[in-house]
């Protein structure tokens, strides 16, 4: 197998049966999902597949691949398979590069446009938050910050999420090996407390997060999200169709301030979906924020 | 452009006057030629026949031709056998950039060798592919480019190694791009002296030029659009983690970078581009080319 195998995106659909079935389940992905498994990946995602052939008895990836384009089951059997792919993924520290960005690059800019504005308050919404290991490894990047860059700041992070048990768990705060297999020791015993076989986050930091449960989908609540500095949203939009996730964008564009900044999942894209927004890349990561095109159109 | 050199600083004029500068390795000149020339004309004997009585030349381009990178099928053990594999095409990019290796020095100057190399090839792997997804004409000459776009730190190196490591220490200690280091800290930067090198090693004027302005894209003049490529090649292969060891604390918005502008004028493909997935291409890539340097080359501390 070699790099870059599908060419020109499109092409290899183009070619018809002679492609690679694997490459045109990543495409696919890609296209409905906005996902992208690199092919050094490709792998990991033939496994996955593999997973969901096995349970529904489907002999080749040719036949996965019309089960998730033609077949009528083609819309649940991709959520199944997105499961497959993202499962496993919620913990604490879950993408490093994010979260030193975030800190040393994303912060001072936050800070320094909102010191123009003699605001020292800092609002952060983890949209889709699960069972809260996001939100309370934000709360330690922060409190780990209050000593120096946010120095005399009030900071705020909001948690959201649509299923009402994975709030309760995320306020419980109680989390195990798994959850917590990326923490620091350093981290570790200085924001956990150990309970039983669990981690239990310290009060310090569980009560620098709120938790509500909240659908993304909700024009009205979601209107009321305003004046965010930052917002993460990891793997959640992968599971809305296409206007679905277009008008949870165009709302995110609105709750974020203009220097505001959009962080999605690991190897999710925007692309095709908002224009507004504008890629700008950090190391080992990609954001997004408020296109200055956009501001000088509102200004008119 | 023009290729002479007019030296306003004590280190280029150091270098221009250096009788002793890095020869180029013996086995580029040919290779660099063979590139030049259309596939059909190319002796495929003389070429394969060029690289196999180099041993520990061909031993390491079997390497590459058996790594995920370059993607052969099955084992291949000939140099011959590589050729029908993977075309010649692609092994004369494996053969020249295994004949860089040739120009490092055996230890760590600050940036440590295999780094070094890791990310000529990675700069040269992506600058041809992004080349190619663009419509650029000549993916091969944006390989060969983006490989030998840091010939100057090579020549820096040789002609003030302690310069160099200051400069480098300078760089990574405040996690700046490793040309601003240099500015600061000696008054120019490694493109200035790649010029001068790549002027010495009469190598393609195309060429000297990407390796001359790949941080001033806007100065290329002959031929922009594979010097742009290599700006834009080199910038994501420093974000996505392969540059030169360390890791810069910088936000990059690639619509505002010279480089990717000129590039955008000249290609439709570019309105819309979706550089997202690019880069999450990239960065598979990139962890190939880590996983490949390891073995040809022995492990290095990757940033």
């Amino acid at each position: 197998m070699s790099l870059f195998p599908s060419g020109a995106a499109g092409s290899a659909a183009a070619a018809g049966a002679a492609v690679d079935p694997l490459i045109q389940i990543r495409d696919l992905i890609y296209k409905i999902v906005g996902i992208f498994q690199a092919d050094n990946k490709l792998r990991l995602l033939e496994d996955r597949c593999q997973k969901r052939m096995k349970a529904l008895g489907i002999p080749t990836l040719r036949d996965y691949f019309d089960c998730l384009t033609i077949k009528p089951i083609r819309q649940a059997e991709m959520v199944s398979l997105l499961n497959e792919i993202t499962i496993g993924e919620t913990c604490f520290f879950r993408n490093p590069p994010q979260i030193d960005a975030i800190r040393k690059i994303v912060l001072p800019k936050i800070i320094e446009a909102k010191s123009k504005l003699a605001l020292r308050q800092l609002r952060i919404w983890s949209a889709g938050c699960s069972t809260g290991e996001e939100p309370y490894t934000l709360a330690m990047v922060l409190l780990e910050e209050q000593a120096s860059q946010l120095k005399g700041w009030t900071t705020e992070i909001l948690a959201t999420d649509l299923n009402e048990r994975s709030i309760a768990h995320a306020k419980a705060g109680s989390y195990g090996d798994y959850s917590t297999r990326n923490v620091e020791p350093l981290f570790r015993g200085k924001y956990f407390l150990l309970s039983g076989d669990k981690l239990r986050v310290k009060p310090e930091v569980q009560s620098a997060v709120t938790f509500s449960r909240l659908n993304l989908l909700e024009d009205a609540r979601m209107l009321f999200m305003k004046g965010v500095d930052l917002i993460l949203c990891c793997n959640v939009l992968i599971y809305f169709d296409a206007v679905s996730k277009k008008r949870v964008i165009q709302h995110f564009y609105t709750n974020l301030l203009q220097h505001g900044y959009l962080f999605l999942g690991h190897s999710e894209s925007l692309f095709g979906v908002n224009d507004d927004f504008q890629l700008v890349h950090l190391p080992s990561c990609t954001a997004y924020v408020k296109s200055d095109k956009r501001m000088a159109d509102q200004s008119r | 452009m023009t290729m002479t050199v007019s030296p306003t600083n004590p280190l280029l004029e150091k270098l221009a006057s250096a009788r002793e500068l890095p020869t180029i390795p013996a086995v580029l000149v040919p290779l660099l030629r063979y590139m030049e020339q259309p596939s059909d004309t190319l002796d495929i004997q003389q070429l394969v026949k060029l690289i196999s009585q180099d041993k520990s030349l061909a031993a390491r381009c079997l390497q590459m031709a058996n790594s995920p990178l370059f993607g052969c099928s099955h084992e291949v053990e000939t140099i011959q056998s590589a050729v029908v594999a993977l075309g010649l095409n692609r092994i004369q990019e494996i053969a020249v950039s295994c004949s860089l290796l040739r120009l490092l020095p055996a230890v760590s100057f600050g940036v440590s060798p295999s780094v070094f190399w890791a990310h000529s090839l990675a700069c040269a792997m992506v600058a041809r592919e992004f080349a190619s997804r663009i419509g650029f004409s000549d993916p091969a000459k944006a390989y060969a480019a983006g490989l030998l776009h840091d010939v100057g730190i090579v020549a820096l190196l040789w002609v003030s190694p302690h310069d160099f490591r200051r400069s480098f220490e300078y760089g990574s200690s405040r996690r700046i791009p490793l040309h601003e280091a240099e500015e600061r800290t000696l008054g120019i930067n490694h493109s200035e002296c790649g010029k001068i090198i790549a002027t010495s090693w009469h190598l393609p004027a195309d060429l000297v030029e990407a390796i001359a302005c790949h941080h001033s894209p806007a100065k290329a003049i002959g031929n922009p659009r594979l010097t742009s490529i290599v700006s834009v090649s080199d910038l994501l292969c420093r974000l996505g983690g392969l540059g030169y060891g360390y890791t810069e604390d910088k936000q990059t918005n690639f619509a505002e970078e010279p480089g990717f502008a000129i590039l955008a004028a000249h290609y439709r493909s570019l309105h819309p581009f979706d550089l997202a997935r690019f880069t999450f291409e990239t960065e598979g890539l990139l962890e190939e080319v880590r996983a490949v340097v390891a073995r040809v080359y022995g492990t290095a501390q990757w940033a």
